[in-house]
């Protein structure tokens, strides 16, 4: 990929982030309350000064025009200024980062898990096509594609935590912690990257290069891997992108079944709190990796693919 | 799956519709029909809930809760002593109604979007596109979520949150068909003769692409009613007392160990519906020839 195009696809993000902004900005203009008020009631003790308040209103610049408003938002957004939170009072953006890192550990192992098991069952599926043991995966694939993540997480809780009592119910710290909340998390993702890896892959059973491949003498395992699953992967990897982003979605539920200390689990604490700046910076944040992702998943896919490479 | 984040490129392509399938074997449609049967077993019940609940879903009966299964209470009660399976027959009317909203919005929206990009293309269709891919790139679960915030938890943000974040995925495919079929010789057959661009997209157009995608579109309501019972579990859509199967397993959270039956059962309603809904659409797509697999296997 030359530096054009990746510059064309920076610079394809810009709409959607523009669009994420002004939602993140709308919520707080819609919120009700009066943002300095707010911020001032909970910092202080007691009821806070009109005067303070609006001081703090004209510091922030509350009376100006919305779009004058929002321009100095954004400003203050991209020096990293998301604002303050009512309940903890500290600021959001440590807030977020604070709790950032326990949200991608369990999105990147339930990702890595759903990517092994999604991808190898899979292909084993395609190869022994029509089969006995391609029949009952796909059968659980239906099954499982079917199932929210929470109420898995509501079933393994129940199984392994409660009756079995091997893992723990809910929290975050070992090993132990993440088994259960990655694997509610990774099942439907791995279901549908099942069925994606089966169907690219009978796919590429069928081409000419790997009866070629079988042709030379190579054993079928090796044209399987060699070949067939190169060719396979190219297609999947636009798959799992998707899938992480829709993981770092569906975290927030999880987070909160596990009590997982994740910013999706801080975003539902923070809509019943009426935490408002918050939530709002959730959504920016959860906007911005989403688009990011997608933006990495469109070069790796030009990387890797040397046909879309030469299209361009 | 989290079926609301949508997929997401640079340029809004021509859907060629190539979602992945739930099919089972080629051919075959019992798996449509396993389908269908749990969904009419589900619609039923929801239907005829007064005559079907043995109790009023909110009764609380003091003294009888965390009952197992009995005569009088077949799926025995809650921590409030409230009958179980009154309270999944009305949750199924909760969470089907919002379902019905929801794609009924979902569809008429995205069907006049989709048709305006399509048909006339041009300039209309370069705004439409943009609009689009502004939508479709942004996590739609987290915007869900957002909206609920900002319009309080309860039944009506949640028609409004999940309507807003569902449109444009279908709008999008839409889209695409329309596309197809807009230089097809009929449509250019009805230009000639003098027909209007109206009579042409009510009277042609639609007609040619919407079964298909109605059949997609079902597909949806297993993400709705999903979404709707996520959210509700959590505490951001359908508030108590209204029975709703999210509500229900929240509820049964502290007292699974003790009563796994308040667990199984609306697990399993949700489970019906949404495996039933998938089987049901994926056997309607093929039918329409859209098995999502370009006819392999």
């Amino acid at each position: 990929m030359n530096v054009r195009t990746a510059l064309r696809r920076i610079l394809a993000m810009i709409p959607a982030l523009i669009g994420a902004s002004i939602i993140a900005f709308a919520l707080g203009v819609v919120a009700p309350g009066d943002p300095a008020y707010m911020a001032l009631s909970q910092s202080a003790t007691g009821e806070p000064r009109p005067e303070a308040v609006q001081e703090l209103r004209a510091e922030w610049g509350l009376d100006d025009p919305v779009p004058i408003q929002y321009v100095k938002w954004v400003g203050r957004v991209l020096q990293g200024d998301l604002g303050v939170s009512y309940y903890t009072g500290s600021p959001v953006t440590e807030e977020l980062m604070q709790r950032l890192p326990a949200t991608l550990n369990l999105a990147l192992v339930a990702t890595a898990m759903a990517v092994m098991v999604g991808i190898s069952t899979g292909v084993l599926s395609a190869v022994l096509s029509g089969g006995a043991l391609d029949g009952a995966l796909r059968v659980s694939t239906v099954f499982l594609a079917s199932l929210p993540g929470f109420l898995v997480g509501l079933i393994l809780i129940l199984v392994f935590a409660e009756i079995l009592g091997i893992m723990p119910t809910s929290g975050y710290g070992t090993w132990k912690h993440t088994v259960l909340p990655a694997v509610a998390l990774a099942t439907g993702p791995t279901a549908q990257l099942l069925r994606v890896t089966r169907t690219q892959m009978i796919d590429v059973l069928g081409q000419d290069y790997m009866r070629t491949a079988r042709a030379k003498g190579l054993a079928q395992s090796m044209v399987v891997l060699q070949h067939g699953l190169r060719n396979t992967l190219i297609n999947t990897l636009t798959v799992v992108g998707l899938y992480l982003a829709a993981i770092l979605g569906g975290a927030a539920i999880i987070e909160t079944v596990f009590a997982w200390p994740g910013i999706g689990r801080l975003a539902v604490d923070s809509i019943t709190r009426r935490d408002y700046p918050v939530v709002q910076g959730f959504v920016l944040l959860a906007a911005g990796i989403y688009v990011l992702v997608n933006f990495v998943v469109d070069v790796l896919y030009s990387v890797i693919d040397p046909r879309v490479r030469a299209g361009e | 799956m989290m079926a609301l984040a949508t997929k997401s490129r640079s340029t809004v392509r021509q859907v060629t519709l190539r979602i992945p399938s739930l099919r089972i074997p080629a051919g075959v449609q019992w798996s449509g029909l396993i389908g269908g049967s749990m969904l009419l077993v589900v619609l039923v019940a929801t239907l005829f809930a007064p005559l079907i609940a043995p109790h009023d879903p909110r009764d609380v009966y003091v003294g009888e809760t965390l009952q197992s299964p009995s005569r009088d209470h077949p799926f025995g009660t809650d921590m409030l002593g409230r009958d179980q399976l009154s309270r999944v027959v009305y949750g199924g009317r909760t969470a089907l109604m919002i379902a019905g909203f929801v794609l009924t919005v979902t569809v008429g929206v995205g069907t006049v979007v989709g048709c305006l990009g399509g048909y006339f293309g041009g300039r209309v269709d370069d705004g439409v596109s943009l609009l689009l891919n502004i939508v479709l790139a942004l996590p739609g679960l987290s915007l869900t979520i957002a909206i609920v915030a900002v319009l309080g938890t309860g039944q009506t943000s949640l028609l409004i949150a999940l309507s807003a974040t569902s449109w444009a995925w279908f709008a999008r495919v839409f889209r695409g068909s329309v596309f197809s079929v807009r230089e097809t010789l009929y449509v250019e057959a009805a230009a000639a003769q003098g027909a209007t661009h109206t009579r042409i997209i009510l009277r042609h157009i639609i007609p040619n692409v919407a079964r298909p995608i109605l059949a997609l579109a079902s597909l949806r309501v297993s993400g709705v009613i999903l979404a709707v019972a996520a959210l509700s579990f959590l505490g951001l859509g359908v508030q108590p007392p209204i029975p709703d199967w999210g509500v229900m397993l929240n509820d049964a959270r502290p007292h699974m160990r003790t009563s796994p039956h308040l667990i199984v059962v609306p697990a399993m309603c949700i489970l019906m519906v949404s495996l039933g809904t998938n089987l049901f659409a994926d056997a309607l797509l093929a039918r329409s020839g859209l098995s999502g697999r370009g006819g392999r296997d």
